[in-house]
């Protein structure tokens, strides 16, 4: 890593600063990504229910309205490029009675004035025609046929590693600590991992977003933690949930929905509490059966499905309630904040609009350049595992050696997330990247064969492993007057 | 590209103790079996356990689990079965076709019978919905075994086990003897799920405190586990009596849950009391042609129990390759008052066949001390079991010894004085 100058640092690896990083290596520029964290995507972006909005139900007229418009617009064009799933399922938002029903009628006109004019009013029994599991006190429906689903991790590790191919850089485990004051031309950023200056900083810190423009000398916009509380329940679930169901929205948020993913599960969630503590991602109890309530009311059928995860993540709320995307010359600063819930649908009109806002401050960058394709990762979310495919097998033994059996990640896949062009080295990057231990044992079969496939490829002893962070270990060494000493055991007893 | 296809007589998905044993039976009566299981060797679970305690009712002694599973593969081995190890069974047909993967590649395998013996696991933490933040440090006691015997190391330095079964006193044990610090194991019921002999070797021996009737209110610490914060049952939301104890691993142990993810792709009617498919006495499952038996029909009792499990199903299917399946006569066996599950759950004979003796596995709803098991049929008393302490976690055998043929249901209840009081106290030491 050259501690150089850079004509633009981004603070934050997640999916608003690797789709700005992808934006701008379309111009050649020299950038550079600082993250905290030890893997891409660890913030916000990780706990986000995966959907790809349409934008139907935003505030019209607004900044975020028009970016979520258009960034559907953009992810439908570039997701297989990507190598990213796209699965168009369609939502549907159900009234359970005659109060939601009307509001039903609100949110038709909303969805056209957004320019979403493919919404359609249900009855009750065009409702249950498409979920024949519909509670028995519906009154009425609204179809979103365009909504759709990816992987919200997979999304930022695809722009990510094609921003990495194309020249940007990556810095992982870098904390900002603060900047130096400018002297009205560049920037320097102090990290944990030294200090690097460059023409312009783009802060896309997420939940964080405003304490680093506070340190740059943007003091005037906050940020609050909202927590959202998921669970993910077992693939039996699948059959019962044909698209995404949607309550009809409070004033408060969204509200609970339940969301088929691309893996074949069903996510519930997120509940919705503002909270003080931007470090406090713990699930309670009274969240997480709150979240499960919410999806019954929607889903009865899924009352005894198993749940095999439940997580809980922090969306960055601004005291507007909508995005500020801003460009402050004189501190060189861009700021992408307050971008909740809707950031992963935006992203990448989020990135252009920032590239935009750098070009009408006279730099030359180019908005339509072309990119090096991300290289083809060994599975995308949505297509059959290489286990199961012949050919695939036939190619190389390895993929037919099956780690994890829930989910069928074949040795070969763990292998290659070490080759990838973002590099990183834990445990959970490898259950993103492959969703290996995702399943229904969640590690039961496949963590210490993990493990190990990890501790070869890394290069590193077992005890070096870590989950997440750099204090996230995993495990530590036996003392050797014990080990192996179960086996002599055995050798007597034979 | 074309995918290879062969054909056997007998396929078994799972080389842990039901699977072996059955294979070894089938193999010395020359059926042509071929065993298939995921991992490099075969023995299952008992394989990643270094601690004593196997193959007292089969080999009358008490062998280290990788012993055990080492002398059932070779038996099997020595009958003449053969292994597919590092094979993965990705389906099975109702046409008892089996696709499977392998480095050596995707391949069909075609069998007149398949016995699936895939076993159980444990439940996780997601599970179980324990609330608190997710660091690292978090294990079950399966983990944490093939960690210990795979790769030799350890899950953390100070320990907590929650979950009093047996697996989880051993673990205690193990633990302790490899060099950790385990400063508690804690149970959610009000008793203890293990043997009491297992709480005095692995625990009063050697100082380990067991906390009965406490729940996990939470998991500390935001890198790597700094505690775990616990509260006894009654205590509904309070704090008034809460726990914290310091640690940096969590081990869950016990709750299994049978492995049921192939049967129930093969399209077998599950239980919903076991998870595991229906099965009758020959531990044929609804489809003919299709065996289950071990801790996949009743997860989880002991190892020796899944192996005696296995050789009946051999003989199941010895009948059912000689004979085909038998089909004149169905009764159901239900479970009644006091009793949660019964394994097998039907009963069937061919035509002009006599009564037959069949041992139903009986789970209780509650923890009986003592326990009186009673079979019925109408009025009369089929058998009758006893046991001292009977707990849901582990089955009560009951030895039916002629069965008529009849389509009359069988009834199972179980009686006894409830093992925990209404005050939450419990009658055993």
């Amino acid at each position: 890593m050259a501690a150089g100058k850079y004509d633009f640092i981004i603070v934050g690896a997640g999916v608003i600063g690797c789709a700005i990083a992808r934006e701008l290596a379309r111009s050649r520029c020299r950038t550079l990504v600082l993250e905290a964290a030890l893997d891409v995507g660890e913030g916000a972006s990780k706990a986000n229910s995966s959907i790809l909005h349409t934008g139907f139900d935003t505030k019209p007229g607004t900044l975020e309205s028009r970016l979520v418009t258009e960034g559907w617009q953009l992810w439908q064009e570039e997701a297989d490029e990507l190598h990213l799933p796209f699965q168009q399922v369609g939502a549907l938002m159900l009234a359970l009675d005659d109060r939601e029903l009307l509001q039903l009628e609100h949110w038709w006109t909303t969805a056209h004035r957004n320019g979403v004019t493919d919404v359609e009013r249900l009855s009750p029994e065009a409702v249950r025609e498409r979920y024949p599991l519909a509670p028995s006190c519906v009154r009425g429906g609204l179809l979103i046929p365009r909504e759709s689903i990816t992987c919200t991790m997979t999304a930022v590790i695809a722009l990510a590693e094609q921003a990495a191919i194309n020249g940007v850089e990556f810095l992982l485990g870098a904390r900002v600590l603060g900047f130096e004051p400018t002297n009205g031309a560049q920037r320097t950023v102090l990290t944990t991992r030294g200090a690097f200056t460059a023409r312009w900083v783009i802060d896309a810190a997420g939940l964080w977003a405003d304490e680093v423009a506070a340190w740059a000398g943007v003091n005037d916009f906050h940020l609050t933690p909202r927590k959202g509380e998921f669970l993910i329940l077992d693939k039996t679930a699948r059959t019962k949930v044909p698209c995404i169901l949607l309550p009809v929205p409070s004033e408060v948020s969204k509200g609970i929905l339940v969301t088929p993913t691309v893996y074949g599960n069903v996510l519930l969630g997120p509940t919705a509490d503002d909270i003080s503590d931007k470090h406090d991602r713990t699930a309670s109890l009274a969240g997480l059966q709150r979240a499960r309530q919410g999806a019954l009311r929607l889903a009865p059928d899924l009352a005894d499905e198993p749940v095999i995860a439940t997580y809980a993540g922090l969306r960055a709320v601004h005291a507007s309630g909508g995005y500020q995307i801003e460009i402050f010359p004189r501190e060189r600063l861009v700021v992408a904040a307050g971008i909740r819930s809707t950031g992963l649908s935006s992203a990448l009109a989020v990135a252009r609009f920032v590239v935009q806002l750098l070009l009408e401050r006279g730099e030359s960058l180019c908005t339509g350049g072309p990119l090096q394709p991300r290289p083809r990762p060994a599975w995308r979310p949505g297509e059959p595992r290489p286990c199961t495919v012949p050919e695939r097998v036939a190619e190389c033994p390895g993929y037919g050696r099956v780690l994890c059996l829930c989910e069928l990640v074949s040795e070969e896949e763990i292998r290659s997330v070490f080759r990838r062009p973002i590099r990183s080295r834990t445990l959970d990057a490898v259950r993103k990247r492959t969703w290996a231990t995702a399943g229904r044992c969640q590690g039961f079969y496949c963590m210490a064969a993990i493990l190990r496939v990890m501790s070869e490829e890394l290069e590193q002893p077992l005890p070096a492993l870590v989950k997440s962070t750099e204090q996230s270990w995993l495990t530590c060494q036996m003392a050797q007057a014990v080990r192996g000493c179960g086996h002599d055991r055995e050798a007597v007893s034979r | 590209m074309t995918v290879k296809q062969s054909r056997v007589d007998v396929a078994i998905v799972g080389a842990g103790p039901a699977g072996l044993a059955a294979a070894s039976l089938l193999a010395r009566e020359g059926v042509a079996v071929v065993v298939v299981d995921r991992e490099a060797e075969p023995g299952g679970l008992p394989a990643q356990c270094l601690h004593a305690g196997f193959g007292l009712w089969r080999y009358r002694r008490l062998l280290p689990g990788r012993a055990f599973a080492r002398r059932l593969a070779e038996e099997a081995e020595r009958a003449g079965a053969r292994f597919a190890v590092e094979t993965t069974v990705l389906h099975v047909g109702a046409d008892r076709s089996l696709l499977v993967t392998s480095p050596a590649g995707v391949e069909i395998l075609h069998a007149r019978a398949v016995v699936l013996a895939t076993g159980c696991r444990e439940s996780p933490r997601p599970t179980r919905l324990v609330p608190g933040s997710r660091p690292a440090g978090v294990y079950t006691t399966g983990i944490v075994q093939r960690l210990e015997t795979f790769l030799q190391v350890l899950p953390g330095r100070t320990v907590a086990i929650v979950g009093s079964d047996d697996p989880g006193l051993v673990a205690a044990a193990e633990l302790d003897r490899l060099g950790c610090r385990v400063v508690a194991v804690v149970e959610e019921r009000p008793y203890r799920q293990g043997y009491w002999a297992n709480q005095f070797w692995s625990l009063s021996r050697r100082q380990i405190p067991l906390l009965v009737g406490y729940r996990v209110r939470r998991i500390l610490g935001d890198e790597r586990v700094t505690g775990l914060e616990v509260a006894p049952w009654y205590d509904a939301e309070g704090s008034a009596r809460v726990i914290r104890i310091g640690c940096d691993t969590v081990i869950f142990s016990g709750e299994f849950l049978p492995e049921n993810t192939l049967a129930r792709q093969a399209g077998l009617l599950l239980d919903p009391a076991t998870g595991g498919p229906v099965i009758d006495q020959w531990f044929t499952t609804e489809v003919p042609g299709i065996f289950a038996c071990g801790n996949l029909v009743h997860a989880a009792d002991s190892a020796d129990r899944a192996a005696a499990d296995g050789e009946r199903a051999a003989r199941g299917v010895l009948r059912y390759l000689r004979f085909g399946a038998a089909t004149a006569c169905v009764a159901s066996v239900r479970a009644g008052n006091g009793v949660r599950a019964v394994v097998p759950q039907r009963l069937r004979w061919s035509s002009g066949e006599g009564p037959a003796a069949v041992e139903l596995a009986v789970r209780v709803a509650e923890p009986l001390r003592p326990a009186l098991i009673r079979a019925r049929r109408g009025a009369a008393v089929l058998g009758r079991a006893a046991e001292i302490v009977a707990k849901p976690q582990r089955s009560v055998p009951l030895d039916l010894r002629a069965v008529a043929p009849s389509e009359e249901e069988i009834i199972v209840t179980a009686w006894g004085f409830p093992l925990v009081r209404a005050d939450g106290k419990v009658g055993e030491p």
